[in-house]
């Protein structure tokens, strides 16, 4: 797969040269492939937000690079208002920014600024709020109007309608219930397997990536503290929990057989492939040391 | 005690009922979690239990008095107090000890009562040490503490709870999940705790499920998660460990279903692995 964007040793400091300077990344190194649907994961103050917000360029390193397709993002002469159109970000609480009268409108205003065709736009938007199950009865009501579920799908279609070749969501099922989140997680899955779009999801929910990414890349104080697939990041439990991350219950529930000295991997991190596995261990008689 | 009698509420009289008809008791000192999806009802019935908002039809009785009665109201609140779920909207003060007296000064206790309250609720949340801290400084879990610790500081004998944890990260929510149940152990208050958190409802003495405006199940922890079935059917998730029992009992897998915790879920699958090997080795 190719690289679509690229951290070069960044390094980026709040409050600058003042007493409370804040280091938030300490020297990131991390390539994103093209087409993959990467987890993003770390506790409050990990540095994961921060990170994001210099995929796009809206926050500007004290020193490293990013590249996109290779291209220094803050060399002279790159179109950074360009590549906003490219890596779409969808903040924390995204319902917070909408602001249009109707839902139609505020979907519409990131392609509007993209200066498409009308019939473009309209089409986009049609698409988008398909994308995230917002059905045509919404679309004329007020976004105030829409239930919390429903606000935010409108606000991710917002981005999704500028087809982006990356979506970046930050922290997208925060304060939903577990089926709501579950929706919208499915949504964007599927977007990203029809559209090819790069996605990155910043999470702190174990439970919500494990089902959804093919890679985990942990944050701890700045830095990468783990890179790997799903498989490989849970198969160190103690490692997360150390790194004051939740470990799934079903991967704990496996640490405990382990303790009891059954013979069981710990990489074990969805209720389904627990099923299937103990089922195994039935059919083939038990692995009991 | 807070009684809720055949409770019903609607949003204004053309739009259709939020609450059906809930009949609910909640015991002085007990710790009841109610759960439900999104647009269930919770948090409208949560809302009724401290008179924000006022049955359509039915009553509310807070230590038997009834919420419409106004002449009430300012010992329903001092009786009930109530935390939300963002904790920047609830932090008032620019100090840890000035917010959390902010409560008791409102009600007029003397000066010296308050230093002694405020340290009590600081310590019963675990936040002393921070009591002369500026509250911008704090995380969101250490937030939703002190907001907890202010109520605590009007001494009120129940406190409800708005998915105090939604917005906070593992770490933040095991802090809040403590100070919530050393506040009802210790000081004896009863909790009522809004969540779709289904691993915070295990611990809690009693479980209502809410769905469409009504009670769909009531009981203990062990009583409403072994219904799976009718939890699935109400867009509710079980503990995953219930999960993969359920799971492995719908395949024909010989386990007990009553299985609650992590513990029990390893206990029963080691159990279940170790007598199959037995058998055939």
């Amino acid at each position: 797969m190719n690289t679509i964007l690229e951290t070069r040793d960044l390094h980026f400091v709040y409050g600058g040269n003042s007493p409370t300077a804040q280091t938030a990344l300490n020297g990131i190194n991390l390539t994103i492939r093209e087409g993959e649907f990467l987890g993003l994961i770390g506790h409050t103050g990990s540095g994961k937000t921060t990170f994001v917000q210099h995929l796009n360029g809206l926050l500007t390193p004290i020193s490293g690079q990013i590249l996109y397709r290779g291209e220094d993002i803050h060399a002279n002469g790159f179109k950074l208002r360009g590549l906003r159109f490219k890596v779409g970000l969808v903040f924390q609480y995204p319902e917070h920014q909408l602001f249009e009268e109707t839902v139609a409108r505020d979907i519409a205003f990131g392609p509007r600024n993209m200066g498409l065709s009308d019939a473009e736009v309209a089409e986009r938007v049609r698409q988008a709020a398909a994308f995230v199950g917002l059905g045509d009865d919404v679309m004329d009501k007020s976004p105030f109007d829409l239930s919390g579920g429903q606000k935010r799908r409108a606000a991710i279609a917002g981005v999704i309608a500028m087809r982006p070749e990356v979506l970046i969501l930050d922290e997208p099922t925060a304060g939903l219930d577990p089926y709501g989140a579950f929706q919208i997680l499915s949504q964007i899955r599927e977007f990203r397997d029809k559209s090819g779009s790069t996605v990155v999801l910043v999470t702190h929910n174990m439970e919500t990536v494990a089902r959804a990414a093919d890679r985990l890349v942990v944050f701890s104080q700045g830095t990468v503290a783990m890179d790997g697939t799903p498989e490989q990041i849970f198969g160190q439990p103690e490692r997360l929990e150390a790194l004051g991350l939740d470990v799934p219950q079903v991967s704990k529930v496996f640490m405990k057989l382990r303790e009891l000295g059954i013979d069981v991997e710990t990489s074990v991190y969805t209720v389904k492939y627990a099923k299937n596995l103990v089922e195994t261990l039935l059919r083939e008689g038990g692995q009991v040391c | 005690m807070i009684e809720t009698k055949d409770l019903r509420f609607r949003y204004s009289d053309t739009l259709p009922f939020v609450l059906e008809g809930l009949n609910v008791t909640i015991k002085r000192g007990s710790f009841v979690a109610i759960l439900g999806h999104n647009g269930s009802g919770k948090s409208t019935f949560a809302k009724h239990l401290n008179a924000i908002l006022l049955p359509s039809g039915g009553k509310v009785l807070v230590d038997g008095m009834d919420t419409v009665d106004e002449d009430r109201l300012y010992d329903i609140r001092q009786h009930v107090g109530m935390v939300f779920q963002n904790p920047d909207n609830q932090i008032v003060a620019t100090l840890v000890e000035e917010d959390v007296a902010f409560g008791p000064e409102n009600l007029g206790v003397p000066q010296k009562e308050i230093r002694v309250r405020v340290d009590e609720a600081l310590r019963a949340v675990g936040m002393y040490d921070f009591r002369d801290r500026a509250t911008y400084q704090l995380s969101g879990g250490q937030k939703q503490r002190v907001a907890i610790a202010g109520i605590i500081a009007m001494r009120p004998r129940c406190v409800v709870l708005d998915e105090p944890t939604a917005m906070l990260d593992p770490v933040g929510r095991r802090e809040v999940m403590r100070a919530i149940h050393d506040m009802n152990r210790t000081l004896g208050i009863t909790v009522v705790l809004i969540t779709h958190h289904m691993n915070e409802a295990v611990d809690a003495d009693r479980v209502l499920v809410i769905d469409h405006g009504k009670l769909l199940l009531d009981g203990t922890p062990r009583e409403v998660f072994s219904q799976a079935e009718t939890l699935y059917r109400a867009d509710l998730a079980v503990p995953q460990p219930v999960e993969l029992i359920y799971a492995l009992r719908r395949d024909g897998v010989d386990i007990p279903g009553d299985v609650l915790t992590v513990d029990e879920c390893a206990e029963a699958l080691y159990h279940l692995l170790k007598s199959r090997t037995n058998t055939r080795g």
